[in-house]
């Protein structure tokens, strides 16, 4: 029965706006794509539209329904269409439909910056091809400048803006959009991360377009760490900057009241698991020390205070299950970014460090509901050659160092000896597993480099 | 009588599965003459080098037996001017710690080759971001040698070595793009391996061992070996005439198996064929 309802009737009976009826028969009836979706609609049922309606950012409420509203849906399902269309001449036929409803709907308000800014997108997107249709005609860059004099703080605008001017062959001025968008708070979706994040392949481009401010510092630092690991190596200086600024400003938001000194800790604890260099993390461990002074947290003091003084070293961290001949066994599987348990059924973690290296401290990071951890029965082996290990655990002072609702096992060397690989095992086959955690994560390893402070 | 009919239905059940034993449950065993301490399995012209590296690491090519076949690359396109190749890399390919192999990785490794192992000489590669292609020139007419050299050269993760620096190779420092991952050793002793995606019918494990030729050939015989590599021809010499063995050629040694074993080399031990045919 459905399908005999006409799907103007479907879509002028959803949207409850009379007047819509001979206005979308005609949009509808000029556009083979649309007359498609619209045939679906007659078939699936109103649901179809409702979806599609609501996809094309339509009010719920029907009632409330406003010719502007109506245009932006149409220009929006025809730009869906022209997106889905296989056919150029169809593609390009939808485009300028879509064009030319944003444009008709700009004569009504001229300073909206939503149809502004969608109409240089689409016009910047046709390029020099003439829609022969009435609001199709004009100046994308000159359309763009002037939506975001309009609504320079909407960050969505900001966003659209940065993509029109990268499409226009305008890096810069891309980045510093997407830069004003990521400072007004926008939250971009992955797909959006993503398009920003191929914007930026250099030091230079992350100075540009990452905010110098919390949360976004972390967020992108993460974020670039996991997908540019080279870049993120490469471009340390810029992103130790551009991590000192954070700190200094969110130091001077805690002076000045605006945030609370939590607030400044948790920062602080979130930047120092993507902190650029060793440089950063002493800003951070000199920062939380003093916070920690000021509570009174005497074992967190001195714990920052040791750490403040070793650079962060390089290493890479290995993993060996049931291991229950630690002095024999060998480390194989290098830089497996595998989720594991400290303490769980004799289970050693383990790196290798590079020559020129001298380990001075290292810490296990986990999550655990208790502030104790049976540390007595974790075991330091070090090996020359990754075969034969010795127990070093009479040159290391081993503490647990409680964080917030983490913990930390902590091991102070007082003779980093010559070992290139070492071993930090479990010696006990009870399953606690309090200490999980991802294991390029959960190590961290600190001394100091020959020829450098 | 219910215990008779039950041994015979056990007997005739093992005696089929003897016809076609194929290779996935237990480690493929490999003897070799006592092989280095110090062995660099990213280096090493030794035969245990040669036997796991191109299982640990990949290569942009590899050799088959109908030639040159891609592996680690997407594509390779020759320019017209007969001095220029451009590589593309395989998106999905991955290193044993699963970080995936990028262009990076790929010149750092060819630039490897060139520094250490004397392989693309008058060769240069140059990263292309724009076209995201590797780039490499080299001499009008040297093509094929290119080719020949980007088959052998392994491709390994830049950060890792770097931060084995002189150590990489040695013991298990490798992190490489193979099928294999290296996951035990004892220096100078034995090596295991296992198939990073286990596979139904295939070799998934592998373990080298370091054997006399006497304990090698006494272990082909209980089962306890199933190849065993030899340097001295006596030793060959002695074992021709034996009804359970056969011998042939491999990586320039001579190597010993059981005559049920289907087992062919020609650049490499074809790992994937491996299979005991009869009883």
């Amino acid at each position: 029965m459905q399908r005999l309802i006409p799907w103007f009737v479907v879509l002028g009976a959803l949207t409850g706006d009379i007047f819509a009826l001979g206005r979308l028969r005609a949009e509808f009836a000029a556009s083979p794509i649309l007359n498609s979706i619209a045939k679906r609609t007659a078939q699936q049922g109103p649901a179809y539209a409702d979806a599609n309606l609501r996809q094309a950012g339509l009010n719920a409420n029907r009632s409330q329904f406003s010719p502007l509203s109506l245009t932006l849906a149409l220009a929006r399902l025809a730009r869906e269409a022209g997106d889905a269309a296989s056919v150029p001449s169809e593609q390009v036929g939808e485009y300028c439909r879509s064009l030319s409803l944003l444009g008709e709907a700009l004569v009504r308000q001229p300073l909206h910056s939503g149809l502004l800014i969608n109409w240089a997108n689409l016009r910047q997107l046709l390029g020099t091809f003439d829609c022969k249709l009435p609001g199709t005609v004009g100046d994308a860059p000159a359309v763009l400048e002037l939506a975001l004099r309009q609504d320079p703080t909407n960050p969505r605008v900001q966003y659209n803006a940065g993509q029109i001017y990268f499409w226009l062959g305008s890096p810069d001025k891309a980045q510093s959009a997407f830069r004003q968008a990521l400072e007004l708070g926008f939250r971009l979706s992955p797909g959006q991360s993503d398009f920003v994040l191929n914007l930026i392949n250099t030091g230079a481009d992350i100075q540009a377009v990452v905010p110098d401010r919390f949360p976004q510092v972390v967020d992108w630092s993460v974020m670039i760490y996991n997908s540019k690991p080279h870049l993120f190596d490469s471009a340390t200086k810029e992103l130790s900057e551009m991590q000192l600024r954070a700190i200094q400003a969110s130091r001077e938001d805690m002076a000045q009241a605006r945030i609370s000194g939590e607030l400044h800790r948790d920062r602080l604890l979130a930047l120092d698991k993507v902190r650029a260099s060793t440089t950063v993390r002493r800003f951070i461990d000199d920062e939380l020390s003093r916070l920690e002074a000021e509570l009174g947290n005497r074992t967190l003091v001195s714990y920052y205070r040791e750490r403040r003084e070793y650079q962060d070293l390089t290493v890479i961290p290995a993993a060996l299950s049931a291991d229950t001949v630690p002095a024999k066994s060998s480390f194989c599987s290098w830089g497996a970014d595998s989720r594991l348990a400290l303490d769980d059924f004799y289970q050693s973690i383990g790196f290798f460090i590079p020559p020129g290296q001298h380990v001075k401290l290292f810490e296990i990071e986990g999550p655990s509901a208790a502030d104790k951890f049976p540390i007595e029965q974790v075991q330091v082996l070090g090996s020359s050659n990754n075969q034969q290990w010795v127990d070093i655990g009479a040159n290391i002072t081993k503490r647990v160092v409680p964080l917030r609702g983490r913990i930390s096992l902590v091991f102070s060397v007082n003779d980093p000896g010559e070992y290139r690989y070492w071993k930090i095992h479990w010696s006990r086959s009870a399953r606690d597993r309090m200490m999980l955690g991802d294991l390029d994560k959960m190590l961290r390893v600190f001394g100091y480099r020959e020829g450098s402070k | 009588m219910k215990i008779g009919l039950l041994f015979c239905a056990t007997w005739i059940g093992l005696q089929l599965g003897s016809t076609a034993r194929v290779l996935a449950e237990d480690p493929f065993r490999l003897g070799l003459p006592q092989f280095e301490q110090d062995l660099n399995l990213l280096s090493s012209e030794q035969a245990p080098a040669r036997i796991m590296r191109p299982l640990i690491t990949s290569s942009l090519v590899k050799r088959g037996p109908g030639g040159v076949i891609l592996d680690l690359a997407q594509e390779i396109s020759f320019g017209s001017s007969g001095r220029e190749a451009l590589v593309a890399l395989r998106s999905e390919a991955s290193f044993s710690n699963h970080k995936p192999v990028t262009l990076d990785d790929l010149q750092y490794s060819l630039d490897r080759c060139k520094d250490h192992d004397g392989m693309l000489a008058r060769s240069s590669v140059e990263l292309s971001h724009e076209m995201n292609r590797l780039v490499i020139r080299y001499d009008e007419g040297s093509g094929p040698r290119v080719l020949d050299d980007l088959s052998k050269c392994p491709v390994v993760e830049r950060k890792s070595m770097d931060i084995f620096g002189q150590f990489a190779g040695l013991g298990s420092n490798v992190v490489g793009a193979g099928d294999f991952s290296l996951t035990d050793f004892a220096a100078g002793h034995s090596y295991r391996l296992s198939r990073r995606l286990s596979r139904q019918g295939g070799v998934n494990e592998i373990e080298l061992r370091g054997v006399s030729p006497e304990q090698g050939i006494a272990a082909l015989r209980v089962g306890g070996l199933d190849i065993l590599f030899v340097e001295d021809d006596r030793i060959v010499s002695k074992v021709e005439a034996d009804p359970l063995l056969k011998t042939s050629y491999c990586l320039g040694l001579r190597v010993i198996f059981r005559r049920s074993l289907k087992f062919r080399c020609d650049t490499s031990i074809a790992f994937d064929e491996l299979a005991y045919e009869d009883a």
